[in-house]
């Protein structure tokens, strides 16, 4: 846990306006929606002198769809694929975590089989999310031959995934009391095969390719300094935050799915700079590995799925958070006693990240600004639901 | 009627044109930009006399550093002041030509300069035509560089080198506070802007 | 080696006998002249954008080599036709003139672009009587025209009328006019091994002593480096970097105008790769199993592929970073190897 204390008042961060002002020197530049490196429909109202940032102001919401207030109108089972195109990288946390929620207010106790299924999927697509903000990010230093190498892991992760599941990007795999099917030993194996040539083939070119390159590393090194300060005070959380040199992991902090009983580290970051933000989830995709070999020593035959209540009375409210690959995916939920959910709130850590920009990339160049918010690695499906 | 001939005629009419294209211009970056061509006429001219060198520098020199500077000069200033004059190059042309101050005035100057010019040639001893290539025109520069011409040659690189130490010194700017974690003096912008 | 001569010599006897036929039609020797150097513009027109269909798929199919895909692979064995068809698309497609642009300047920035990137081939030897003019002083020349490129990219980025294109145009003029200088260093340097500028007197020079790459590595990295960044080529795209300014000073460019930007992007890339195997690979020497013109062809490919591995490998530098590497570290050591050079020709 973090020792350190939030500051006593928050950094002073304007608003960009809209348009050029005349009478200053500087160029009023609107970086997106369409863009190439914004990861989608961000937009960036930035104010440049010469190539240097003096002011830059996220501008969100191109890709809202109501996703909170939809749930209200659809039934509990019904509201599990919206989850899915929330962070549509890491489709599995965000089952997962409304799984959780809804479970807790249930009382409904998962079968062992199914808490070890869920950790095995949860980490390959933790493992698949961190993949493309690595490939994505060395794309926007230039690096593009990194991309297409990440992709071909992720391709093998997502054909696994689409063994079980039937999809290829929102699985729809973690249902509420368990998950959607049972695997054979065969695709154990595979998972097996594919985390032992991940760890001892696949990560070490990743890291001879790009970690080790010194163009790399000039342009990472130093730059869009995060204080652990700054970094709890706005909230960040994920690899974003533990590159600032937290520990928290709401892994350890508050267990699920019985991934206390895992040994495995939390990977930190000494600068909280560009660099340890890439270099936390380069090392976390290894811990993810280890984390699902342990899983796949420990499963036990059983069934997946929990007898579920043939009518639903959800009441309550409560809060679930898990640790996605991006960072704290919390569901906020509360339930009248209906079907279907009087209020749900989604916690994206994405939305969170966003605002760290303007206080991280003043003083940047341009070119910085892309490698910020590429190591920010958000998607804009949880940003904008 | 020769091939030189012909090419001369051509790159003097392109030549005297943009010349006159520089002054006609109302927008900045135009006159800027044909300037550049009337320096590319003029090395053109070189190369048709038989002066490669010469061809080349004066390329390498007015059109690569000299028009580039001025252009880029141009392009980081603000940009609203270039498109103030929108008429006609034409309309503004006679209407120059019409008035005492900016039509008569210059033409007289032109005038002179030119039968100042015509004069001095006329009755100069110099050899009216161009030398018959010495096989390699670059060796003789050269020569004359290092040997007779050494010492204008060393003080001019002198005094450039003085200018380059001074514009480097003039756009500093100091009174920013060093942006950013990387810790520089000024924005790349500046520093090339600087030299 | 035979070949070439006797097709160098029955190409002179056919000048020669249809100059005579000319002017016994009573037309001025001059015309002939001047349809002749015509028809040689086109000659090397014709090879030169051959040769640049070829890279566009070559650089396409390494990329995908690099990237573990197979690049293009319809239209013809290995998709080789798909620059071809790419090319014809870019023709046909809509000529979009942006209204706030500054039309004519925004037209012609491609012409200059590109004429440079043609004009340049002037003097590059392709063997030893195949080059268009020998003149004496080549590498002036080589510097002098390539100085115009700067000129255009400003033009195109200005004329756009797009923050970006500005940014794009600004990023350019300043990195060639950094990159220029090592570049010239570098030329000095074998300028006074050789003893001359001519680059056909280059080569015979390095036919007498050895490869220039051997008597000047320090020259030979500047050189290659500063070439890099003088034709844009990652990691030093930085004036199109598309991750950063969507697509650099061209963003406003499409169809046929964007495609000449193109191909000049391409020639340059051949014309430095030719460059370096011409002042440093002894150009088109070589054993005499292979025609002087195909050894040539053989060490510029040689470069071609370094510089596109080179490319499709490394990220991006950064622009603080790009004029640090030029002013801090290329142009003192090529001037450095301007003084060991002096040395090494007055001691030998």
């Amino acid at each position: 846990m973090a020792t350190t204390s939030p500051p006593a008042q928050a950094p002073d961060v304007r608003v960009v306006p809209d348009e050029q002002d005349r009478s200053s020197s500087h160029l009023y530049v609107s970086m997106g929606p369409q863009h190439p490196s914004t990861h989608g429909v961000l937009r960036l109202k930035a104010r440049i002198d010469g190539e240097r940032i003096v002011d830059v102001d996220p501008d969100i919401g191109y890709l809202h769809r109501c996703f909170e207030k939809h749930s209200e109108q659809l039934t509990y089972p019904q509201i599990v694929p919206y989850t899915d195109r929330c962070d549509y990288l890491a489709a599995i946390n965000n089952e997962l975590t409304f799984a959780l929620a809804v479970e807790k207010l249930l009382g409904l106790e998962v079968p062992p089989r199914a808490q070890y299924l869920r950790v095995i999927t949860m980490e390959l697509q933790r493992i698949a999310s961190h993949l493309i903000a690595f490939g994505t990010f060395a794309m926007d230093l230039g690096a593009t031959t990194a991309f297409l190498y990440c992709w071909r892991e992720r391709e093998s992760i997502i054909n696994l995934l689409e063994e079980i599941s039937g999809a290829r990007m929102l699985f729809h795999y973690v249902r509420i009391g368990g998950v959607r099917n049972d695997v054979t030993d065969d695709w154990l194996r595979r998972v097996r095969a594919f985390v032992d040539d991940f760890i001892s083939d696949k990560l070490p070119q990743y890291h001879r390719l790009i970690t080790g390159n010194r163009l790399f590393v000039r342009r990472t090194k130093g730059i869009a300094v995060l204080t652990p300060e700054d970094a709890i005070a706005w909230g960040a959380s994920g690899p974003v935050l533990r590159g600032s040199g937290v520990a928290r992991d709401l892994r350890k902090v508050e267990p699920y799915c019985g991934i206390e009983k895992y040994d495995f580290n939390v990977p930190v970051g000494e600068n909280g700079d560009v660099f340890d933000r890439y270099m936390v989830r380069m090392l976390e995709m290894e811990e993810s590995a280890k984390i699902i070999k342990q899983a796949l020593e420990g499963i036990e035959a059983g069934d997946v799925m929990a007898p579920l209540p043939r009518r639903w009375k959800v009441e309550g409210e409560t809060y679930v958070r898990t640790e996605g690959p991006k960072g704290e995916v919390g569901c906020y939920l509360v339930g009248d006693g209906s079907d279907k959910p009087y209020r749900l709130h989604w916690r994206a850590p994405s939305f969170v990240h966003l605002q760290l920009i303007p206080v991280i990339s003043k003083g940047l160049l341009i070119a910085d600004l892309v490698a910020v918010i590429g190591s920010l690695d958000p998607v804009f499906g949880e940003v904008d639901r | 009627m020769s091939l030189d001939l012909i090419s001369f005629i051509v790159l003097g009419i392109i030549t005297l044109v943009s010349g006159y294209l520089v002054v006609a211009s109302a927008n900045l970056m135009h006159a800027a930009l044909f300037l550049g061509l009337s320096f590319v006429g003029v090395a053109g001219i070189y190369l048709v006399l038989g002066a490669e060198f010469l061809a080349a520098a004066q390329i390498l020199i007015y059109v690569g550093a000299i028009t580039t500077l001025i252009v880029f000069g141009i392009m980081v200033s603000n940009l609203q002041d270039l498109k103030a004059g929108g008429r006609g190059v034409w309309a503004r042309v006679v209407r120059n030509l019409a008035s005492f101050r900016r039509g008569l005035v210059p033409l007289v100057a032109a005038a002179g300069f030119a039968i100042l010019m015509l004069v001095i040639y006329r009755q100069s001893l110099w050899p009216a035509e161009a030398p018959p290539a010495s096989g390699s025109n670059l060796a003789t520069v050269g020569r004359l560089l290092f040997t007779e011409y050494v010492v204008p040659f060393e003080i001019a690189s002198v005094i450039l080198l003085a200018a380059v130490l001074g514009a480097v010194a003039l756009s500093r700017r100091d009174d920013q506070p060093p942006a950013g974690s990387t810790g520089q003096a000024a924005p790349a912008a500046e520093r090339k802007e600087g030299r | 080696m035979q070949l070439e001569q006797s097709l160098v010599q029955w190409v002179g006897n056919l000048y020669a006998a249809g100059l005579s036929w000319w002017t016994s039609l009573g037309i001025p020797e001059w015309v002939w002249v001047a349809l002749m150097a015509v028809l040689k513009g086109v000659a090397v027109l014709t090879f030169l954008l051959l040769n640049v269909l070829f890279l566009i798929w070559l650089e396409r199919k390494v990329a995908g080599r690099i990237q573990r895909r197979p690049g293009p692979m319809h239209h013809g064995p290995q998709g080789i036709f798909q620059t071809l068809f790419d090319a014809l698309k870019l023709v046909i497609k809509e000529d979009i003139i942006p209204s706030q642009a500054d039309k004519w300047v925004f037209i012609t920035a491609p012409l200059v672009m590109i004429a440079p990137a043609l004009m340049i081939w002037v003097v590059m030897p392709f063997g030893p009587d195949l080059i268009a003019r020998d003149l004496n002083v080549g590498l002036l020349y080589v510097s002098a025209v390539s100085s115009f490129s700067i000129l255009a990219l400003i033009m195109a980025g200005w004329s756009s009328n797009n923050k970006w294109s500005t940014l794009g145009a600004m990023r350019s003029a300043a990195q060639m006019i950094s990159y220029e200088i090592p570049l010239g260093l570098a030329l000095v340097a074998v300028g006074m091994l050789a003893g001359t500028l001519s680059l056909k007197g280059i080569v015979e020079a390095q036919q007498e002593r050895t490869w220039f790459l051997l008597l000047q590595p320090l020259g030979f990295l500047v050189f290659i480096v500063a070439a890099t960044a003088e034709i844009n080529r990652a990691p030093f795209n930085l004036p199109e970097a598309e991750s950063e300014l969507v697509a650099g000073f061209n963003t406003e460019y499409s169809g046929f105008r964007w495609g000449v930007f193109f191909v000049a992007e391409y020639a340059n890339l051949l014309f430095m790769a030719g460059m370096a195997a011409t002042l440093f690979l002894g150009g088109w020497s070589g054993p005499a199993f292979l025609p002087p013109f195909l050894w040539w062809l053989l060490k510029t490919y040689l470069f071609v592929f370094l510089i596109m591995w080179v490319g499709w490998t490394l990220p991006r530098i950064r622009v603080d970073q790009l004029m640090e590497l030029g002013w801090k570290f290329l142009i003192p050591v090529g001037l450095a190897n301007i003084a060991l050079t002096g040395v090494f020709v007055i001691l030998t």
